[in-house]
């Protein structure tokens, strides 16, 4: 167990003796924390409050964040989260995430289980001097618990509504003065909220289990070794979408995702008389299969699979250190990403009559098109290597009261993507006769066998600049701050490329080459905010004021003058200023209350898709407002000696705008929730519920072949949780 | 700058770039040598001694060697006969060869080195000249190698050959009007034509037709369109009062064409014109085109 010591130990240079200085929970536990305490918007739940409020996935901590949307949808392969009206419209995320320290690079990924979590932690406004790539709207740290602090076995059991289930196991042990290990096993079972009503079927079950194993070596004060290796595994039949307006979820073919994520992790620190050296290895494997009824009907129109294996290296190598008012952090990152992607499509009966067959002969009928075969399917296969390679540096300087940042990340990556595109059909022209009876006239082979390579490198520079005051019990501050998307190529989009290569051989001429489709550049921010805090021994309060420019904004738009599909653009631009108020209120040591609100109105400023003009309307699936309240009472009821707690949580959400022209919207919802709990001392039982007024709400919202769907919210749940804990 | 289903072959370029900026490069290093051919031409061949007497050859091959290092070309052709005569494949070289910024390749020799083999008497080429485009044919067969060219020569100082390799791609402005709407103008479309010389019929094909700002882009073909040789050697001049066109292999019946003539000259400045009365549209639309080969471009 390492010895704590004032971060001024490393300044001392009073002493004529060197104390080596030992390394701090919080030097290893905040790998990027700058040596000198910071001002940032910043929500830190830690372990108590993580188990009140139920969270054990990053979509659970949304609305407790002000201006913090983490929607669950769909399945485990969609996180789209959106902090202060950036949101993730296409395939890179906005919102970095580490898991003790560990990148995770792959936004795929982000919706997993975390039993043992210690402290999490958001960063909001743009990350990106030391988190790079993708942190543009703000970055989740995940910390898990360390068998350095915490010894014994943990265990925990829930049962709820819809058989939810959820055990998990852990075991914290120092092996030697040095040595320390834990192993936390987790399993999750739910029978799914919704069912399909084509063939009565469960929809949204799914089974998942994790594992966690973590290694702490401290072989000398001011050396640390912590290895942390992860295991997880989801498997789900997801997608409870519905027809807007009908309520109903009915599709006849198969939906479930699959997935198996494994990482390792190694952070070495070791700290030195003045400084502090910190590497941070990893490698992730991620193997993933998502099958969807692509119409989400009864109907036979088309289905989609995207099997993906993705095997990713990181590196962080910095170092930190502080001299008299004078602080820094610096270092190097690079990754090296490689996802190896299978993606046929396939195009069924109603959806070959439909889509292809019915379009064509009515502009001809007098000579009508039937497939050869009801079924076609078209192939895709991709090889995406990513690389990326960034320099960082953050220096602060204090002047008595105040403090000035300053930091700047210089960016370049290089993403390439080697593609194959297969079909291999044919159809028949009829003649159609006097008679009304078919003639075969001719027959036309849709023969496609392309492959081909794109490549894009990206170069950014990402200033910061902050500016802070503090008084005896607050602060003030202002920051400027650029953040940054990665661009990319969105292999999504290869379904438009393969339709225009089909309606070229067709005769409608082939507009876009596959890059020019599927191809986007980064997408940037300008972000301005500032900011207050003040605090006494029983009041906190902190209060945001945030403005964001968006420039060069990833979307797709429908090309002038073609039929054939979308193309991907970065023809956007929108704006985004809100403010964050959080707040506590400790009346007594045994009550207590505790709110966030956000507000945030994100609008385009530029976006023409070719179709419509939406400047000026909000950006969709960022809701306007999100609330958080929260009241703690430890009452005076002692049953066997026991201590019971109430905890009574409101979470609102919302207005949310559906869709780019603002004409489909969420308005804002609130869902009421609460427990009460009887601790002893190694053990807790909580009884919950969330949703307990049984509000109805949708989540997320899409259009397929002219159709609205919608995802509904979680129902009424409830349930019982008992944790254990044994030294 | 015209869009065609088709791309250049970047590495040629590359190489040429080697070639022509002058590196050092070690004398012992092997030249840089391609082999390409202009296959299934077809050649007018002319009797400057009698005007009247004119002649298509079809299936005239041209084999030709492109060396990258030094700029040269030998070409060979092939399957030539003049007025009933066979005549031996003849070899051209050391000929000069350039490419301009569009990707058209030029060979030009008055008095080109030669051989035809040992016969008495070989028939001597003069005035050589051939443009070519290295191309790949993307939609139809994918990923093929089907290069544009036209040659020209004299031999004997008697016979004047005009070929080109078929089909004939062109590109250039096409103009549509209509009483009702605005003229729309549009410089995307490639033009091909195909002269089947035995039955004196033509296919047009038109890539990328688009006769109005809100029509997709279109594949079309014109097919038997008669054909008649036109005043200059190696022209044609194309008619046609109704035809129904193709798109996507489909007979469109509810859009007729009529009134079609086109005067086409491969390698040369073509105008094309016809019209178009859809069934379902009370209009009709006239449609000129003013096309060359130098100015259809591969895309690169």
């Amino acid at each position: 167990m390492c010895q704590s010591l004032p971060l001024w130990a490393i300044n001392d240079t009073t002493s004529t003796v060197r104390e080596p200085h030992v390394l701090r929970e919080v030097e290893v536990l905040g790998l990027k924390q700058m040596p000198v305490q910071t001002v940032l918007p910043v929500t830190r739940l830690g372990r108590a409050q993580v188990n009140e409020l139920g969270i054990e996935a990053v979509k659970d901590i949304g609305d407790v964040v002000p201006n913090l949307y983490t929607p669950a949808y769909g399945s485990r392969m969609t996180s789209s989260i959106y902090m202060r009206g950036l949101g993730s419209r296409i395939d890179q995320a906005v919102v970095g995430l580490t898991v003790d320290g560990v990148p995770v690079m792959n936004k795929d990924a982000y919706d997993f289980d975390i039993p043992d979590i210690a402290l999490v932690e958001v960063l909001r406004g743009a990350q990106s001097v030391l988190n790079g790539r993708n942190a543009m709207a703000g970055q989740i740290n995940i910390h898990t618990l360390s068998p350095l602090t915490t010894r014994g076995w943990r265990a925990s059991a829930q049962y709820g509504r819809n058989n939810d289930t959820r055990v998990n196991v852990g075991g914290y042990f120092g092996i030697n003065d040095v040595l320390s290990a834990s192993l936390c096993i987790d399993y999750g079972h739910s029978d799914g909220y919704f069912r399909n009503e084509y063939n009565h079927r469960r929809v949204g079950l799914e089974n998942n289990g994790s594992a966690r194993w973590k290694t702490v070596w401290h072989p000398t004060p001011a050396l640390s070794l912590t290895n942390t290796a992860a295991l997880g595994i989801a498997r789900q039949s997801g997608y409870p979408y519905a027809q807007l307006g009908s309520d109903a979820i009915a599709y006849n073919d198969t939906c479930f995702y699959r997935r198996t994520s494994i990482s390792d992790g190694v952070t070495l620190a070791w700290a030195g008389k003045r400084v502090v050296v910190t590497s941070l290895t990893s490698v992730q494997y991620l193997s993933d299969n998502v099958t969807l009824d692509q119409d989400f009907t009864s109907l036979d129109y088309f289905t989609l699979t995207q099997r993906r294996h993705e095997f990713t290296v990181t590196e962080d190598l910095f170092t930190k250190a502080s001299r008299g008012n004078y602080a820094w952090l610096g270092g190097v990152f690079g990754y090296y990403r490689r996802s190896r992607m299978h993606a046929p499509v396939t195009f069924l009966d109603t959806g070959l009559r439909e889509l292809i067959e019915n379009r064509l002969t009515d502009i001809n009928p007098g000579y009508p098109i039937i497939w050869d075969s009801r079924t076609f399917p078209l192939l895709s296969d991709f090889t995406t290597p990513w690389r990326g390679f960034s320099l960082y540096h953050q220096s602060s300087y204090t002047l008595g009261e105040w403090l000035f940042e300053a930091g700047l990340r210089w960016e370049l990556e290089s993403i390439s993507c080697d593609y194959r595109s297969k079909a291999d059909a044919s159809y028949t022209i009829y003649e159609k006769k006097p008679d009304g009876t078919l003639d075969p006239y001719m027959q036309r082979k849709v023969d496609i066998d392309d492959n081909g390579h794109m490549k894009s490198t990206f170069n950014q520079l990402l200033p910061k600049i902050v500016v802070s005051r503090k008084w005896r019990n607050g602060h003030a501050y202002a920051s400027f701050t650029k953040g940054y998307k990665s661009g990319g190529f969105n292999t999504q989009m290869f379904s438009d490329v393969l339709q225009q290569r089909v309606m070229a051989l067709m005769g409608l001429t082939m507009a876009y080459k596959p890059k020019e489709v599927v191809s986007y550049k980064p997408e940037y921010s300008w972000n301005y905010e500032i900011g207050a805090d003040w605090h006494n021994d029983r009041i906190g309060l902190e209060t945001v004021v945030f403005f964001i420019d968006c420039h060069d904004q990833q979307l797709t738009m429908f090309p002038p003058g073609t039929v054939t599909g979308r193309i991907m653009t970065n023809a956007g631009r929108s704006r985004s200023f809100g403010v964050e108020f959080s707040g506590h209120w400790h009346i007594t040591d045994d009550l207590s209350f505790n709110g966030t609100y956000g507000y945030t109105d994100a609008r385009f400023r530029r976006y023409d898709n070719g179709r419509e003009n939406f400047a000026g309307k909000r950006v969709p699936y960022a809701p306007a407002h999100t609330l958080f309240l929260q009241g703690l009472w430890t009452t005076p009821w002692r049953p066997a000696g026991l201590t019971t707690q109430l905890n009574l949580t409101l979470r609102g959400t919302g207005s949310i705008m559906w869709n780019d022209a603002n004409t489909l919207s969420q308005p804002f919802y609130a869902l009421a929730g609460g427990s009460f709990s009887f601790k002893a001392e190694k053990w807790s039982l909580k009884l919950w519920t969330e949703n307990f007024t049984g509000t109805r709400y949708d989540t997320f919202y899409f259009q397929s072949m002219s159709r609205d769907f919608v995802q509904r919210g979680r129902p009424i749940t409830y349930g019982a949780t008992l944790r254990i804990h044994i030294n | 700058m015209m869009k065609a289903l088709s791309k250049a072959v970047l590495p040629a370029l590359g190489l040429l770039t080697l070639a022509t900026t002058g590196c050092k490069k070690d004398s012992l290093d092997p030249d840089t040598i391609t082999e390409q051919s202009l296959s299934e031409c077809f050649v007018v061949v002319k009797d400057l001694n009698d005007p009247t007497a004119v002649q298509t050859v079809t299936s005239v091959n041209v084999k030709y060697y492109l060396n990258w290092t030094q700029a040269k070309c030998d070409a060979i052709i092939s399957g030539l006969n003049v007025f009933g005569t066979t005549l031996p494949a003849i070899t051209l070289s050391d000929m000069k060869w350039t490419m301009d910024n569009k990707g058209w390749c030029e060979v030009e020799a008055s008095r080109p080195t030669q051989s035809a083999g040992s016969i008495a008497n070989p028939p001597v080429v003069t005035d050589f000249e051939m443009d070519w485009l290295f191309r790949m044919e993307l939609i139809e067969a994918a990923n093929t190698y089907d290069p544009v060219g036209y040659f020209e020569c004299d031999i004997d100082n008697r016979y004047h050959l005009v070929g080109a390799r078929q089909p004939t791609f062109m590109g250039g402005i096409t103009e549509c009007s209509c009483a009702q709407l605005p003229t729309y103008s549009y410089d995307d479309a490639v033009y091909s034509i195909i002269l089947d010389f035995k039955t004196m019929k033509a296919t047009m094909s038109i890539t990328g037709a688009k006769f109005n700002e809100h029509m997709p882009a279109l594949d079309m073909q014109f097919a038997g369109i008669d054909f008649t040789y036109g005043e200059k050697q190696g022209s044609f001049v194309l008619s046609c009062d109704a035809l129904t066109p193709s798109i996507g292999g489909s007979p469109m019946a509810g859009f007729p064409i009529s009134n079609l003539k086109a005067e086409v000259y491969p390698g040369h400045q073509t105008e094309i014109y016809f019209e178009c009365t859809p069934e379902t549209m009370p209009m009709s639309f006239q449609v000129r085109a003013s096309v060359t080969g130098a100015d259809y471009q591969a895309i690169l």
